[in-house]
């Protein structure tokens, strides 16, 4: 198989208040080329330090990373420079949109870093649009927006250079169910059309039930990875379990609470069925 | 609602807090700089505390009204070209924002530089003045006699006779001390009052005066001078209105009327603001016999520097109170470098408040900012790119007030004065670079300090 990322043995560790913290310790992640890949695991585990590593933010303490066969670990400056530019597309949780800029000049935002003409900017841009439309609000300011026309404003911003990889963290996390699908199926979208590779990280059970890959991570260590062959109230069985397992208790209470329909409390055992995205699951026991 | 969700709306922030109306702010900014300019310009030759205060007050406005529009009418010079505007994007969104925020801060910053360099501008004309002002003293000694008798004037004889080789020239003048009414307080001003013989004897020149006249003397040389003049039925007149004034001798109030004023240095004064009246002889003769005495100064002038301790030490013989030009003249320079001194210090309080006010702003958002340029980073910007911005953020906070105030403060230096010299301009825009190169110098610290902290 056509690996687009390999990542192999990672580690990264910092120094905080004077003490040595791990945040990766000998990851190694096979990412295949127009893959829908999410990374899960609970708060601090290592999720964004690794979508940092593959946006060449962050570099490695140890362990190498492999784009499309180049290898990271002999990147200069400008390389990274590059990558950062042309390469990666980043779709933020909380949008992180300049609030000065009208959206649509947040889209184009990452166009005049290299620098492109008047016309080529207002091509990309059309073309951006028949992914996601934000056209009718591109003139309003990010605070005039809601968060889901502010969300599908930083995936065009994230898309419009065209990129071959796009690292989304935890791009649903602020929205509401009704927005986070729609985010995405955007996702999905772009999948298709464009084969692009898309790293999301989540906490969100019901967006990762819809990746191709979901890893999960805890202590720095990916400590289970689940494909999506499996039939599909299987693979999700799986998420809750294993998501729950390596969170403990409180696994995705707020997510599975926006989605589920049966009746119960919303983080323990006591409903019966939930409904994610218009399908309906069996609860599956306690968990 | 403008399709606002409930999540939204808790997390709304109020970013706006800038005026209303930027535009009408822009407008009567530029209108009042205008306006200022023009009464800079077209004040004519009259000086005085209006003439002074209002151009000032205008310009000061102007500048208040422009950096409270500031991101306004500057965000335009960057969107008129399209690779300007795409050159500028993150610093426009800055300008629409942060700098809406920062209005006060630059508005603040900017009457600190008009007041701060101006001083300075006229802290460094005073030092570097290094003009002889011994002129403004035609003599050497001045004794002051207030009784004069018949051994004083025989001790006065014995004097010249014995020192002529040490003296130049010598004048014993009748002149009294007198006061006037000055806003609103009784007779609290000095005023010279002194007959017109006295005035001939001094100048050589007659006056021609009528009974009940008073010429005003102003010890003030025009050439030298901005004196604000006013004409009233033909007569020129700086201090006092010709026509009735009332004045106090030897504890009774007198009337006469003024009907000239005349600026001429003639004898030594110890404050250039004290005016003499000059009256008739027979006037004169008249209060010094309603007064029972007479006052009389003589004026000394040495042949010789060299002499000017033996003579001190002869006229010590006649009269204990003596004037000495040497220590005048000491006595104000040492005044002039105190006030120097003060104002510098004035100035560097003001720099430096600046500059805490700049620092104290930008740390007060610089979670935020870290948080805004590390998602720049992430979208694709590079560590040279951030930079850029981090210098164009620190250039905007430094010098829109500098540019801006600078300008008033050179302008109203150079306009305010009728006569403006090589050397005032000279003074003026050395002073000014001066303070640029000072608050460049803050700025690249603030610059490097800032592109650490943001960008590691």
């Amino acid at each position: 198989m056509q690996y687009h990322i390999m990542v192999n043995n990672l580690s990264m560790s910092y120094r905080s208040k004077g003490k040595e913290k791990t945040a990766l310790s000998d990851v190694t992640l096979n990412i295949p080329q127009g893959e829908i890949f999410c990374i899960m695991g609970s708060s601090g585990s290592g999720k964004s330090t690794l979508l940092k590593i593959l946006g060449g933010i962050e570099k490695p303490t140890s362990g190498t990373v492999c784009i499309n066969g180049a290898n990271m670990a002999d990147y200069g400056q400008q390389d990274y420079d590059r990558h950062r530019q042309m390469t990666v597309g980043y779709v933020f949780q909380d949008f992180n949109l300049l609030e000065g800029l009208t959206l649509k000049e947040n889209i184009i935002l990452p166009l005049t870093l290299q620098k492109l003409g008047e016309t080529e900017i207002q091509q990309k841009y059309a073309d951006t649009l028949r992914y996601v439309d934000v056209g009718y609000c591109e003139n309003n300011y990010p605070e005039q927006a809601s968060g889901g026309e502010q969300q599908r404003a930083a995936i065009c911003r994230a898309i419009i250079k065209s990129p071959k990889l796009i690292l989304a963290d935890e791009p649903t996390g602020s929205l509401d169910h009704v927005n986070a699908k729609a985010i995405f199926n955007t996702f999905m979208d772009i999948k298709e059309r464009m084969q692009t590779t898309i790293v999301l990280v989540t906490h969100d059970a019901a967006v990762a039930s819809y990746c191709d890959t979901v890893v999960f991570i805890e202590n720095g260590r990916v400590c289970d990875t689940l494909k999506k062959g499996e039939a599909a109230q299987a693979f999700y069985k799986r998420i809750v379990t294993v998501s729950s397992k390596a969170r403990g208790y409180g696994f995705s209470c707020r997510s599975i609470a926006g989605v589920y329909s049966g009746g119960g409390s919303v983080c323990g055992s006591l409903f019966h069925k939930c409904s994610l995205f218009g399908e309906s699951y069996e609860w599956l026991g306690n968990i | 609602m403008n399709g606002l969700e409930i999540s939204d709306m808790l997390n709304y922030k109020k970013l706006d807090k800038s005026i209303d109306h930027p535009s009408l702010y822009q407008n009567i900014g530029f209108a009042l700089l205008a306006f200022g300019l023009l009464l800079l310009t077209f004040r004519g030759e009259s000086y005085n505390f209006a003439s002074a205060l209002f151009p000032m007050l205008f310009l000061t406005a102007g500048a208040y009204c422009l950096t409270m529009s500031f991101s306004h009418w500057f965000t335009k010079i960057f969107i008129r070209s399209t690779s300007k505007y795409h050159g500028n994007l993150f610093y426009i969104s800055q300008l629409r924002t942060n700098y809406k925020k920062y209005a006060k801060l630059l508005t603040g910053c900017t009457i600190i530089v008009i007041f701060g360099l101006f001083m300075l501008i006229i802290d460094v004309s005073l030092v570097a003045d290094d003009r002889d002002h011994s002129f403004e003293m035609p003599y050497d000694f001045t004794v002051y006699m207030d009784v004069v008798d018949g051994d004083d004037l025989k001790d006065i004889e014995d004097f010249e006779s014995r020192e002529s080789a040490l003296l130049k020239d010598t004048r014993l003048v009748r002149i009294l001390d007198g006061a006037i009414q000055w806003e609103g307080q009784e007779f609290s001003r000095l005023v010279h009052v002194m007959p017109e013989s006295s005035y001939f004897d001094l100048t050589g020149k007659h006056l021609g005066l009528q009974d009940g006249e008073i010429v005003v003397l102003s010890q003030i040389d025009r050439n030298r001078y901005d004196i604000g003049t006013q004409e009233e039925n033909g007569i020129e007149w700086g201090f006092q209105p010709p026509g009735l004034v009332l004045f106090w001798v030897g504890g009774k109030v007198y009337t006469r009327t003024i009907v000239k004023e005349i600026w001429e240095i003639v004898y030594n004064i110890e404050d250039q603001a004290q005016r003499a009246y000059i009256i008739s002889d027979k006037d004169y003769e008249g209060i010094v016999s309603e007064a029972g005495y007479d006052q009389m100064k003589y004026f000394i002038s040495v042949s010789s520097p060299d002499s000017l301790s033996t003579v001190y030490e002869r006229l010590q013989e006649i009269s204990p109170a003596i004037t000495a030009k040497a220590a005048s003249l000491e006595t104000q320079a040492q005044n002039k470098l105190v006030v120097s001194v003060l104002i510098l210090l004035a100035v560097i309080l003001l720099l430096f408040s600046l500059v805490s006010l700049i620092l104290l702003r930008i740390n007060q958002d610089i979670s935020e900012e870290k948080r805004k340029y590390s998602n720049l980073f992430s979208i694709g910007y590079t560590y040279a790119q951030l930079q850029e911005e981090i210098r164009k953020e620190m250039a905007t906070l430094f010098f829109v007030p500098l540019v801006l105030g600078s300008s008033i403060s050179i302008m109203y230096a150079l306009l305010a004065s009728s006569r403006t010299s090589l050397r005032q301009v000279i003074v003026t825009f050395g002073v000014t670079l001066l303070f640029v190169a000072v608050q460049y110098g803050f700025y690249r610290v603030a610059t490097r300090t800032l592109g650490r902290q943001y960008l590691n």
